[in-house]
């Protein structure tokens, strides 16, 4: 709208380009708008005007809650028994090209972070595969090849074989809230003391027969993944009661002097 | 194949995104070789995978559990062949929006039932039960009764996990001591009045899971859900065709149908809620706010008397239906889109509208519903089901009461509207069209609130896009809505908005372009300047510009018989279809880019991250962390919120563009 200034000065020598008494003068011609009170630039237009980029809205209630949700339920099931990291440095599952080796322990290794310190027992264990046979499952809906994996042996079933050792209970929360993660850090602490005193025993035989599943197999691929670090994940959950129990079990009397803390492990 | 299930590599790394985002790595590494390789074979995946059986066959689990790959196992158990379901696999980023949907409409009970069955996969309702209230395998009643007491004590006392193995270890119980036993604790309740209220007795979440059941939210689990388009197709088509294949284009085309409307049955088999049974309600099981569950029931024919509570059937398999998510998308995305063309009252009219149609309503659209007749007067001829039909005196009856209705009417309208069955002394209108008595609208009797509402709902059926359409005059006045020409106005709104967001030109003339194209349909450059009146050196770069962003589609006419440039004509047009495909692309990529880059955010704290979830620090943050630390994790979180919300923002388009009709096919 407003004409940049300083065209009308150049060309036709006559001084500013605005002279209130005289009206504007734009390339030479002189028009008798009244601009009174408007600021016309007169300098060099900037080149590179800084035009900030556009920002999203702030999110609505709805919205709010919406994410709310969603981060609520991904917590818990990355707390659960289904989510994995396997941390082996492959981007996706399909097989290596020939050319193309294998990632080695070293270079997965980071050496400011993944150095094993006391503490180190306190970080948060990650499952390299689900654990699947914590809950109960409708099992015709399964491809027979898979339902060995469901109904373990350890385990009586559901539905009242024979004596069981654990009941298989599916993990539910009353609450759907979104709550702030530390408040739940809290609750489950609290909880987790109450559990590793109540079923100390459990734990211990359950890992073994899991160690020894884990040995019958050994492709090539396993046996390196055993060796990798545990420990890292790249999410920011709660948490993993569960996880941590096994820990604690036979973490702290055995593990730590031979060099692989995380044997034992849950995976 | 079918429309939903055809796979693009952006969604593939979309989806792969999201399953990595959700279910962790394993899951994820399964799901992409699937991905890239299509319906496979255990042995195939082992061959195609870098991963070991033992890790394949556990991702299979994970993955079937949630529903997110078919297997063929019902009908070709040997092998068994893999398959991913991508609209469930997409559905992974409507999980928050599926709770959000479910808390508003039938509140925090029901959501977190929601929530626990989203983050189960499906499960049977007895498990359901065990896990809410787990009892004691012991034999006296009142043994039983502290078991459940005790657990829903430390549920009320604010354990947000509810830890079955510490409570019960031992053969499960048999499933109807269970139900039968249930207490509330009425002690809790008037303890903790301020807390969300959970579920308090068995009694208590087979009427929640029911009633969720009537209105469509939960459905069953049947194994023919597992099979994939193909081998549904096949089983229904085997079904249809009877002994000997037909012979002949008649008996062919009646094989189609006879194929459609048996994969409607199958699918209406899903979602019917089998009767439960009932039982004689007593005084333990407290007030469960019946009377209003049954009023919201409606529709259905059977609900259970006062004096009696809902058993479900223990060995019911449940699941979210995932269908239902969209239509409440549906009417969340339409309400929001009249609030910003219209106003926030008729918002809020088009929302009890739509509620109460989306009982009635199972999906967005038929997939495989029987062709539409050529002939487009026999279409105009069918009948409206009355689920479809809202009157406005039934919005009367359950708008909110505490909306100011007279918002954005003319105030003579409004005095016109009430004057003759309110008051005797009318009102008048004064020179600052201030209503003088004034009149208040939430003391209206339902006569005159049907009138004001009815007005509302004009305003909404006079926009161009007719958010809704006259039918009869039963109830004051009916109405229905036209999916299938408001859909696609929706979808071009969509477009046009993603057009004009563009450049300073591309506000000027590319929606004018797209409009006139639309109408007019194939144009050369000449005809283009002469319909939009402008000179077509001008638009010239414009039509560049949105060619190769794929919305217009270009095509060269030779007039001579050597193909010369100079002679040939160089039409442009418009087609909604490969617009609406390609900005589902897009939209798709940039939900892709949005998730990239918060893992990439998620990196950079990779290690602060993992400092706060360790076990002495998690719940002590202040102690632990250093002030930069925790003034970097709030802003980690204000990132992922952000990001987060912007891929939600992103689904709603994706809901627009795909969801809520069947591919537009120009005649």
């Amino acid at each position: 709208m407003a004409p940049r200034g300083g065209r009308g000065g150049g060309r036709g020598g006559r001084g500013g380009a605005y002279n209130p008494s005289r009206g504007i003068n734009i390339g030479g011609v002189e028009l008798n708008w009244d601009l009174t009170g408007l600021k016309i630039e007169k300098g060099p237009s900037e080149r590179f005007p800084a035009k900030p980029p556009p920002q999203a809205p702030p999110p609505t209630a709805g919205e709010d809650s919406m994410v709310q949700h969603y981060l609520a339920v991904r917590d818990r099931i990355h707390d659960g028994p289904f989510y994995t990291i396997l941390n082996d440095g492959m981007k996706s599952g399909k097989k290596r090209r020939a050319n193309e080796p294998a990632p080695i322990e070293a270079a997965l290794f980071n050496p400011f972070t993944d150095n094993q310190t006391y503490t180190s027992k306190y970080r948060k264990i990650r499952r390299r595969i689900p654990k699947l046979d914590g809950r109960p499952y409708v099992t015709d809906l399964f491809p027979p090849e898979l339902r060995s994996l469901l109904d373990d042996h350890t385990t009586g079933g559901a539905d009242g074989g024979g004596p069981s050792k654990k009941k298989k209970t599916l993990q539910i929360a009353k609450s759907s809230g979104g709550g702030s993660k530390i408040d739940t850090y809290l609750k489950v602490q609290a909880e987790r003391l109450q559990d590793i005193e109540a079923r100390a025993g459990d734990a211990d035989e359950y890992d073994e027969d899991e160690d020894e599943e884990e040995e019958e197999e050994g492709p090539e691929a396993i046996g390196e993944e055993d060796n990798f670090s545990a420990v890292s994940s790249d999410s920011e959950e709660s948490g993993d009661d569960y996880n941590a129990e096994q820990y604690f079990d036979n973490g702290e009397d055995e593990d730590l002097d031979d060099g692989d803390p995380y044997e034992n492990a849950y995976d | 194949m079918s429309y939903a299930q055809r796979e693009t590599p952006i969604l593939a790394e979309l989806c792969e995104l999201l399953v990595e985002d959700v279910y962790g790595e394993l899951a994820a590494r399964v799901f992409s070789v699937l991905a890239r390789h299509g319906r496979q074979t255990l042995s195939a995946l082992n061959k195609a995978s870098y991963l070991n059986s033992r890790q394949i066959k556990h991702g299979l689990v994970v993955l079937i559990q949630q529903h997110l790959v078919f297997h063929s196992a019902a009908v070709e158990p040997e092998p068994a062949s893999y398959e991913i379901d991508w609209q469930q696999s997409y559905a992974l980023i409507r999980y928050g929006r599926c709770l959000k949907q479910v808390e508003e409409r039938y509140g925090a009970q029901a959501a977190n039932v929601m929530s626990n069955l989203i983050t189960l996969g499906h499960t049977r309702v007895k498990d359901l039960r065990e896990a809410y209230f787990p009892t004691r395998p012991r034999d006296g009643d009142e043994s039983d009764d502290e078991g459940i007491n005790s657990s829903k004590k430390s549920a009320a006392n604010g354990s947000l996990f509810v830890n079955g193995h510490a409570e019960t270890n031992g053969v499960a119980p048999a499933k109807v001591n269970g139900v039968k036993r249930s207490h509330p604790d009425e002690e809790e309740e008037e303890a903790h009045p301020e807390e969300e209220k959970v579920i308090g007795s068995v009694a208590e979440l087979d009427s929640v899971i029911y009633n969720l059941m009537l209105q469509g939210w939960i459905m069953k689990v049947e194994w023919n859900q597992y099979l994939g388009p193909t081998d549904l197709h096949a089983m229904a088509g085997s079904e249809a065709m009877g002994a000997q294949p037909p012979e002949g284009t008649k008996a062919k085309q009646l094989l189609e149908l006879g194929i459609l409307s048996r994969k409607r049955e199958i699918r209406n088999e899903w979602t019917t809620v089998p009767k439960p049974r009932t039982r004689k309600r007593t005084a333990a099981d407290g007030d469960i706010s019946r009377s209003n569950k049954r009023q919201r029931i409606g529709g259905s024919d059977w609900a259970p008397r006062g004096d009696e509570v809902i058993v479900l059937d223990d060995n019911l398999a449940i699941r979210v239906n995932p269908e239902k998510v969209t239509v409440a998308l549906r009417t969340d995305t339409l309400v929001r889109i009249v609030r910003q063309l219209i106003g926030s009252v008729p918002a809020k009219v088009y929302e009890t509208m739509l509620r109460q149609i989306e009982t009635h309503t199972s999906r967005c659209y038929d997939e495989w519903a029987d062709p539409t007749p050529v002939d487009p007067s026999v279409e105009s001829n069918q009948e409206i089901e009355s689920g479809e039909l809202v009157s406005a005196r039934e919005v009367a009856k359950n708008i909110d009461p505490n909306i100011d209705l007279f918002e954005g009417l003319d105030p003579h309208a409004i005095i016109l509207l009430t004057s003759s069955y309110s008051s005797s002394t009318s009102s008048e209108v004064d020179a600052k069209g201030v209503i003088d008595p004034p009149i208040n609208p939430f003391t209206l009797d339902l006569e005159a609130k049907t009138r004001i509402v009815d007005r509302h709902i004009q305003r909404l059926a006079d926009h161009p896009f007719h958010f809704a359409t006259w039918h009869s005059r039963a109830g004051y006045s009916q109405w229905h809505i036209r999916w299938q020409d408001l859909i696609p106005s929706l979808i071009q709104h969509e477009i046009e908005t993603t057009v004009s967001a563009g450049n300073a030109s591309y506000q000027k003339f590319g929606v004018k372009l797209l409009r006139a194209l639309k109408k007019k349909g194939k144009l050369d450059e000449r005809s283009m300047g002469i319909v939009l009146m402008m000179p077509a050196n001008e638009i010239r770069s414009v039509v560049n510009g949105l060619t190769v962003r794929g919305f217009v589609q270009t095509q060269e006419i030779p007039r001579v018989e050597r193909r010369e440039a100079k002679h040939s004509l160089h039409l442009i047009w418009f087609d909604t279809q490969r617009a609406r495909e390609k900005l589902l692309q897009e939209t798709y990529k940039g939900m892709v880019r949005a998730l990239q880059r918060l893992q990439f955010e998620r990196e950079k704290v990779k290690v602060l991250l993992e400092k706060a979830e360790r076990s002495d620090v998690v719940g002590q943050e202040e102690r632990w962390l250093g002030k930069g630390e925790l003034e970097a994790l709030r802003l980690w979180k204000g990132v992922e919120r952000k990001l987060l919300l912007q891929v939600m923002r992103m689904d709603e388009v994706v809901g627009v563009l795909r969801d809520f009709c069947g591919p537009l096919v120009t005649p």
